[in-house]
């Protein structure tokens, strides 16, 4: 797989939809309620930021019952790793070229 | 929020968002771990070397059953855990811990075999086992302890 070209994406890069992009990034799936109490983010806020993230294709939500609880959990899709990898790069270009 | 010219962050607000970025994946790839774990797994990787010393049919079963009980333990524990699945590790950051207990088992399979001086697995034992104490020290420290 060819390694993703540095790209800035405004999408991903509002602060909040950056942390749950780098959270999502760190495993194959993780559960709503985890992410919302490691990112300190009411439910609500989470949902809206999601659903932009959904929106342009970059998260998966799933739903599944386990243990007679339903569960939502969550997943960068493969175009969303590659946007989050290709902006995490811009951002450490940035970074190494002192630009700014 | 200040930003850089057509949008793009200056280079501050880059290095913050970077590290804002860390902290996420932190807080998803390494949970708080209990001490007991890697005193379980610095017990099994110990027992892979010692099982060296056993003749090569038992050797191999009690090799098979320990790196078992580790992946199993690895995996309850860190990987595949309550409400995230799949962590995806970092390979910067394994790969100290990983050339150091992996190198450290090559290194006596060559001595053992050229040399014939199968003592060098108990050496093997007592420095896999304190790479996987001395990581999970550190690991507690920077992570946070579980308990």
């Amino acid at each position: 797989m060819p390694a993703e070209a540095p790209a800035f994406d405004e999408v991903i890069h509002a602060p909040h939809r950056l942390r749950i992009c780098a959270a999502l990034s760190a495993a194959h799936q993780v559960e709503f309620g985890f992410l919302q109490e490691r990112l300190g983010l009411s439910k609500s806020a989470l949902s809206k930021h999601l659903s932009q993230l959904a929106a342009a294709g970059y998260v998966a939500q799933d739903r599944a019952v386990r243990d007679a609880r339903s569960r939502l959990w969550l997943s960068l899709t493969p175009r969303g790793r590659r946007a989050y990898t290709a902006h995490v790069k811009a951002l450490r270009e940035i970074v190494g070229n002192g630009d700014g | 929020m200040e930003t850089g010219a057509g949008g793009r962050p200056t280079e501050h607000e880059a290095r913050e968002a970077l590290a804002q970025v860390a902290s996420a994946e932190d807080a998803v790839r390494y949970p708080p771990l209990p001490r007991w774990f890697f005193l379980g797994q610095a017990a099994l990787v110990a027992c892979i070397c010692l099982a060296q010393l056993l003749p090569p049919s038992d050797a191999r079963n009690a090799t098979f059953a320990a790196a078992v009980a580790a992946i199993v333990l690895g995996g309850r524990y860190w990987l595949f855990r309550d409400r995230v699945s799949g962590v995806l590790p970092s390979s910067a950051d394994m790969l100290p811990f990983l050339a150091g207990t992996v190198g450290t088992v090559l290194a006596c399979l060559v001595v053992a075999e050229t040399t014939g001086a199968r003592w060098i697995w108990i050496v093997g034992a007592v420095l896999v086992a304190g790479i996987v104490l001395g990581t999970g020290r550190a690991y507690r420290r920077t992570y946070g302890d579980a308990g």
